[in-house]
């Protein structure tokens, strides 16, 4: 069952993503930023974990989620040390999409052609 | 744009904005969404897929489980990207391949694979960002600010 | 590109037969509530958990449970039904609260995560063939509760 929601939840996800570059003209540099930081919004009123309580890889797959990892590791250190956490506890948890972007990205460097 | 509407135009340049207007293409909304949505949900759906593989044959928890599944999907990426596949793909679905996590990876491993010609350090470490600096950037700023907030708020006592 | 958009929905298609497939299993409970009532030859006696499986799975908003105790600490794993999974870490709190109140000398640990379910129902089977003894039951037992507090 948390196949169906999980389709249904980054599919709707995507079209709020294609309504703002269709209707509201913004580029694609424009929407993911504002979906990062709607994410982080969401996360901040506790509601983006219980959406992925929810809809599994449906709320963690898109981009919003890294809005909600930064605020998570924020909060955790927070927690912990005060408000210095919010600074050093942020890319805690949100290591793994930007690593392996960056990571892949040299390895595709290495291996592949561009293209003409 | 809208620099324009503030100044005053002339009837001749009032006559060309709406004539440029008329002249836009027109965006199919509604193919396009319904494109977004089956494309961005099936990413989903093969995220979803990784997971449960991940949570059953390792020690991955629900919690995170997401980190080995972004990773995989972001490998893919790579694959797809240097084939030339994904590309196809970001011109049939729009947002459906630009909203999920491969989008920003096919963003960065692109940049990356295109700047090669000009050398490691500068093409491609320098170009890989493009696009991913301003949503890391901004991601980074606005969870920091929210999370300021509410640490305050948590302090004194309201939440 | 038709080709291509048939292909994601027949995969689409293929992965939600699998999903109902995994349901089916679960919603079993009822009978594997029954299977770990053996308490005759376990290393540690499973009776509390039995019972407590059972008041837990008389609230509407649970799908199943899977358990396991030592002497004095109980952990358990609970399934929300779909839609109420938006609530699950809330629920998985009053549990605990409802719990702890009724039995105030017992420990408890509850988890509403999937990985923990999918591990205790592993040990639980384990428990009912009687291929662990007690040492190797109390590591089992630790190594899951080590998930439970592993960081995000």
């Amino acid at each position: 069952m948390v196949f169906v929601w999980s389709f249904l939840v980054g599919g709707l996800i995507c079209v709020i993503g294609q309504i703002m570059l269709d209707i509201f003209k913004l580029t694609p540099g424009h929407t993911l930023t504002t979906l990062v930081i709607s994410g982080a919004i969401l996360s901040g009123f506790g509601l983006y974990d219980k959406l992925i309580d929810f809809a599994g890889a449906g709320a963690s797959v898109p981009i919003t989620s890294f809005g909600n990892s930064l605020v998570q590791g924020a909060m955790q250190e927070a927690e912990k040390h005060g408000i210095i956490g919010v600074v050093t506890g942020m890319f805690e948890i949100t290591s793994s999409g930007i690593s392996s972007a960056i990571i892949f990205g040299v390895l595709g460097a290495i291996l592949f052609k561009p293209k003409g | 744009m809208s620099n324009n509407k503030k100044k005053n135009l002339t009837p001749t340049q009032q006559d060309y904005q709406s004539f440029a207007k008329d002249r836009e293409v027109k965006r199919p909304v509604v193919k396009n969404c319904i494109r977004a949505f089956i494309v961005g949900g099936s990413i989903c759906t093969i995220g979803q897929a990784i997971s449960t593989f991940y949570m059953h044959f390792f020690k991955f928890t629900e919690q995170n489980v997401a980190n080995p599944t972004v990773a995989t999907l972001i490998f893919i990426t790579m694959l797809l990207t240097g084939f030339g596949v994904y590309d196809h793909f970001a011109q049939f679905a729009g947002a459906g391949t630009a909203v999920p996590v491969t989008g920003f990876g096919n963003a960065v491993i692109s940049a990356a694979i295109e700047h090669r010609t000009e050398g490691f350090v500068l093409g491609v470490g320098g170009n890989m960002f493009k696009l991913a600096g301003s949503v890391i950037a901004f991601g980074t700023f606005s969870a920091f600010v929210i999370a300021l907030i509410k640490t305050l708020l948590i302090q004194w006592g309201v939440l | 590109m038709k080709k291509i958009v048939l292909l994601i929905f027949i995969s689409v298609l293929f992965l939600v037969s699998c999903a109902t497939n995994e349901e089916d299993n679960r919603l079993t409970s009822e009978s594997s509530q029954d299977i770990t009532k053996i308490s005759s030859n376990t290393p540690i006696d499973q009776s509390f958990t039995n019972k407590v499986k059972e008041e837990v799975l008389n609230r509407e908003d649970i799908k199943g449970v899977r358990g396991v105790n030592t002497k004095d600490e109980l952990l358990l794993a609970i399934e929300v039904e779909e839609i109420k999974q938006f609530n699950e870490q809330d629920i998985e709190k009053e549990i605990k609260k409802t719990l702890e109140k009724k039995y105030p000398n017992k420990n408890f640990k509850i988890s509403s995560d999937q990985k923990i379910f999918i591990e205790l129902d592993d040990l639980e089977k384990k428990i009912q063939n009687n291929k662990v003894d007690k040492k190797e039951l109390e590591k089992k037992y630790k190594n899951i509760k080590k998930l439970l507090d592993d960081p995000a």
